[in-house]
C-alpha cells in the first residue's frame, strides 16, 4: 500500500501561502510528475509528502494512513535531492549502505543488498571510491542507489536531473523509467523540464502558484490543455498564441484572425479569444485559416526546421516544418493552420470547447 | 629544440618572479623571527650575561645541563602541560556545543554570536586583572556572592591558595578563549552541505548518529585547525599565571620561567637555553600533532 492521498492540503510560510488546498491521489505503483514554473510550490508539494515540511493545514495520507504527524523515516518513502546530498566523507559503498548499517542489518545482508543495486544500478566499479571522485552522473546513480537500496515503496525524486548535462540528462531519464519498470514502485518526480515530465510520467500535474492548474496523462496534457498557462507549458516549443475574435454566426461560431475568418462548430462564446497553435501544428501556404506573413530567421535543425515569421501585425510565430524549407530572410510565405487543430482560450485563460455534437 | 629551451626560459622566468614576490616576506621574516631565533640558539651555548651581552665564551652544553637538572624547570613543563590538556579539552567540548547550539535556529542566536565574542576581544592582562579584583579573597565579587549564598563563611584566597590556583587559572582561560573555539568550530559548521541531514532523515538516521556519523567526522578538519591555535597558544601561556600568581611555583609556566631566568637573574645563557627548549617543546607537539592528525585523515579516508 503506498498509493497518495492529499486533501486540502496547505502550507503557508507566515503570512505567504505557497501551497493553497491541493487536492490530489496517486494510484500505487503510479508514475506521477509535478512540473511548473520555478516558484510554483512544486518542491514544497513534494518536500511536504516527503515529511521535510510541516504541513500547515490538510490532510497527507500514504497507503490509507495520515501522515501529517509521521517523521519522514517512518514514511516508508526514498529520496533523491537535486544536490544527491551524498555524505561526502564515505565510501560509494558505505554511502549505500548506512541507512541499512543505522537500521541494524546484519554485515552480510548489507553488502549482499548494496551489491544488488550496485548491480543495477552499474556502479560496481565505483565502490571503494568516495563522492568527490565522481563524475555527475555518477553521483545521480549512486543517489538513486542510496534510495533503492532501502527498498522502499515510494520513491520521491527532487529534480534529479537539474545539475546533469543534455546527454546524461537523457541517459539517466532512460534509466529511471526503467527503474520504475522493474519495480514498479509509486513514483513521484518534481521537474521544471516538459520534456521530462512528458517522457516519464503516467500522469502530469501542472502547478501554478501554488495551485494545480490541470492533471492527467501527458496526451491529455498535450492535446486537451485546460488553459492558456498548461497550453504554454507542455509542449516545445512553445505553443504560438495570436489574438482572435470568436462570434455566434447562426448555429456556429465564427472566428476572425486578423484579416482571416472561418467558420467553427458553436462554441456559444462571444468576445476576443487567444488562438493557440502549436509550432508542428503550422502550415506553411496551407490550412483553413492561411494568413501572410515574412521569414526572419530560419533554424535549421537536420530532420526539421524552426521558421520563425512576423505576420503583418508584427506579431512573431514559430513554425515546425519538416526538412529543410529553401526560404530567405523576408521571404514572403503564407501560414495557415487547421481549426481542428487549434486551441481557443477565452478571457479567463481557460480551454473553449465546442458545444452539442 | 627551440620550443623546449623557450620553454625552460619561461619557466626560468617565472621561478625569478616568484623569489621576486616572495623576497619581502622572507626578509622580514628573517629580521624578526629566524635572526632572534638563530641569536637565543647561539647565546643558549654561551655564559653570556643580559647586563653585558656583548662579553661571553663559549660553555658547550652547560647551560642545558644546568636547565635540565633545576626540578623547578620540570615543574614548569609539567604545568605548562597540565595547564594545556586540561584548558584545550575543555575549551574544546564547551566550543562544540555552544557553536551548535548557536547553529541551530534558536531566536536571537545572531545577537548571542556578537555577545558570546566580547571575553575574547578583551585583551588576556586585562582580563587577568579583571578576575583577580573578582577572585579576591576580601573584596571580590566571586566571594561575596558564595558568602550570600550559604555556601562558604570565610572568604576562599582563590589565587593563593596552591591546590585551587591553576584550576582558577584554567576557568579564566577557558572563560578568554571559549569564544575563539566557538567561532572557528561555528564557521565549520556553516560550510557542513545542509541535504545530507534531510537525506538521513528520511533513511531513519537518528539525531544522534547524524551526529556521530555525519557532522563530527566532517567537522573534524575544523577542530583540529582550532585545537591546534588553542595549543600552540597555550603551550607558550604567559600574561594569565604571570598578573593572577606571578610568584606560584604551581602554575609556573616554561614561558615564565625562561623569562624569570633572563630577567630576574640575568642569566642569558641557560634563558636562551630555556627559551630554545621551549621552542622546540612547541615545535614537537605541533609535528606529532600534524602527523597524527594526517595519518588519522588517510585512515578515515576523509
Amino acid at each position: 500500500m503506498s498509493g497518495i492521498a492529499l486533501t486540502n492540503v496547505v502550507k503557508r510560510f507566515g503570512a505567504l501561502t505557497v501551497i493553497d488546498k491541493v487536492n490530489l491521489s496517486v494510484a500505487e505503483g503510479e508514475f506521477v510528475v509535478f512540473v511548473g514554473p520555478s516558484g510554483c510550490g512544486k518542491s514544497t508539494l513534494l518536500r511536504m509528502i516527503a515529511g521535510l515540511e510541516e504541513i500547515s493545514d490538510g490532510e497527507l495520507q500514504i497507503g490509507g494512513e495520515r501522515m501529517n504527524e509521521t517523521p519522514p523515516a517512518r514514511r516508508g518513502i526514498a529520496m533523491v535531492f537535486q544536490s544527491y546530498a551524498l555524505y561526502p566523507h564515505m565510501s560509494v559503498e558505505r554511502n549505500l549502505g548506512f541507512a541499512l548499517e543505522t537500521a541494524r542489518l546484519a554485515a552480510g545482508e548489507i553488502t549482499e543488498r548494496v551489491a544488488k543495486v550496485a548491480r543495477f544500478l552499474k556502479i560496481e566499479h565505483l565502490l571503494a571510491r568516495r563522492p568527490a571522485q565522481l563524475s555527475g552522473g555518477q553521483q545521480q546513480r549512486v543517489a538513486i542507489g542510496r534510495a533503492l537500496v532501502r527498498s522502499q515503496k515510494l520513491f520521491l525524486f527532487d529534480e534529479p536531473l537539474s545539475n546533469l548535462d543534455a546527454d546524461l540528462r537523457m541517459e539517466m531519464r532512460v534509466e529511471i523509467a526503467r527503474i520504475h519498470r522493474e519495480l514498479k514502485a509509486t513514483t513521484v518526480y518534481v521537474t521544471h523540464d516538459q520534456l521530462e515530465a512528458m517522457t516519464l510520467a503516467d500522469r502530469i500535474v501542472v502547478l501554478k502558484d501554488g495551485h494545480i492548474s490541470q492533471v492527467g496523462t501527458p496526451m491529455e496534457l498535450y492535446e486537451h490543455p485546460a488553459n492558456k498557462f498548461v497550453a504554454s507549458f507542455i509542449g516545445a516549443p512553445r505553443m504560438n498564441f495570436l489574438t482572435g475574435k470568436l462570434a455566434i454566426d447562426g448555429s456556429g461560431s465564427r472566428l476572425d484572425v486578423l484579416d482571416a475568418r472561418h467558420g467553427l462548430e458553436n462554441f456559444g462564446y462571444e468576445g476576443e479569444v487567444s488562438v493557440g497553435i502549436r509550432p508542428e501544428d503550422l502550415i506553411l501556404g496551407g490550412g483553413d485559416i492561411r494568413l501572410p506573413a515574412s521569414v526572419q530567421l530560419v533554424e535549421p535543425l537536420g530532420g526539421e526546421a524552426l521558421v520563425h515569421a512576423r505576420l503583418g501585425n508584427g506579431q512573431s510565430l514559430v513554425v515546425k516544418a519538416q526538412g529543410k524549407p529553401d526560404l530567405k530572410p523576408n521571404a514572403d510565405i503564407t501560414v495557415g493552420w487547421l481549426t481542428s487543430k487549434a486551441h481557443l482560450f477565452g478571457a479567463d485563460d481557460r480551454a473553449l470547447s465546442a458545444k452539442g455534437a | 629544440m627551440m620550443s623546449g629551451s623557450r620553454s625552460a626560459g619561461l619557466r626560468q622566468a617565472r621561478v625569478r618572479t616568484a623569489w621576486l614576490f616572495l623576497a619581502p616576506s622572507l626578509l622580514v621574516l628573517t629580521g624578526v623571527a629566524l635572526w632572534p631565533l638563530g641569536r637565543t640558539f647561539l647565546f643558549s651555548f654561551t655564559d653570556a650575561l643580559l647586563t653585558e651581552p656583548d662579553f661571553y665564551s663559549y660553555v658547550g652544553f652547560d647551560n642545558y645541563r644546568a636547565l635540565f637538572e633545576d626540578p623547578l624547570w620540570w615543574q614548569s613543563v609539567r604545568n605548562t602541560l597540565y595547564f594545556t590538556v586540561i584548558s584545550v579539552s575543555i575549551e574544546t567540548v564547551l566550543g562544540l556545543t555552544i557553536a551548535l547550539l548557536l547553529n541551530s535556529h534558536i531566536a536571537g542566536r545572531g545577537v548571542m554570536r556578537a555577545i558570546i565574542l566580547i571575553p575574547w576581544s578583551i585583551p588576556v592582562v586585562v582580563s587577568a586583572r579583571m578576575w583577580q579584583w573578582m577572585l579576591h579573597d576580601q573584596f571580590g565579587i566571586v566571594n561575596h556572592v558564595l558568602k550570600l549564598a550559604g555556601l562558604i563563611e570565610t572568604g576562599v584566597a582563590w589565587t593563593a591558595n596552591s591546590a585551587l590556583v591553576m584550576p582558577v587559572i584554567i576557568a579564566v582561560d577557558v572563560w578568554i578563549t571559549t569564544p575563539f573555539m566557538v567561532l572557528l568550530i561555528l564557521a565549520g559548521l556553516s560550510m557542513l552541505p545542509r541535504g545530507i541531514y534531510e537525506a538521513a532523515s528520511i533513511d531513519g538516521v537518528p539525531a544522534w548518529k547524524q551526529f556521530t556519523s555525519l557532522t563530527l567526522p566532517l567537522l573534524a578538519p575544523s577542530i583540529a585547525v582550532a585545537v591546534l591555535f588553542r595549543l600552540l597558544d597555550a603551550l607558550r601561556m604567559f600574561d594569565l599565571s604571570y598578573v593572577l600568581s606571578s610568584n606560584s611555583d604551581d602554575t609556573k609556566t616554561v614561558s615564565i620561567y625562561a623569562r624569570e631566568v633572563l630577567v630576574n637573574f640575568q642569566d642569558m645563557g641557560v634563558g636562551s637555553a630555556a627559551s630554545t627548549a621551549v621552542f622546540l617543546m612547541i615545535a614537537l607537539v605541533t609535528a606529532i600533532y600534524v602527523t597524527v592528525f594526517r595519518l588519522n585523515r588517510r585512515l578515515m579516508g576523509v
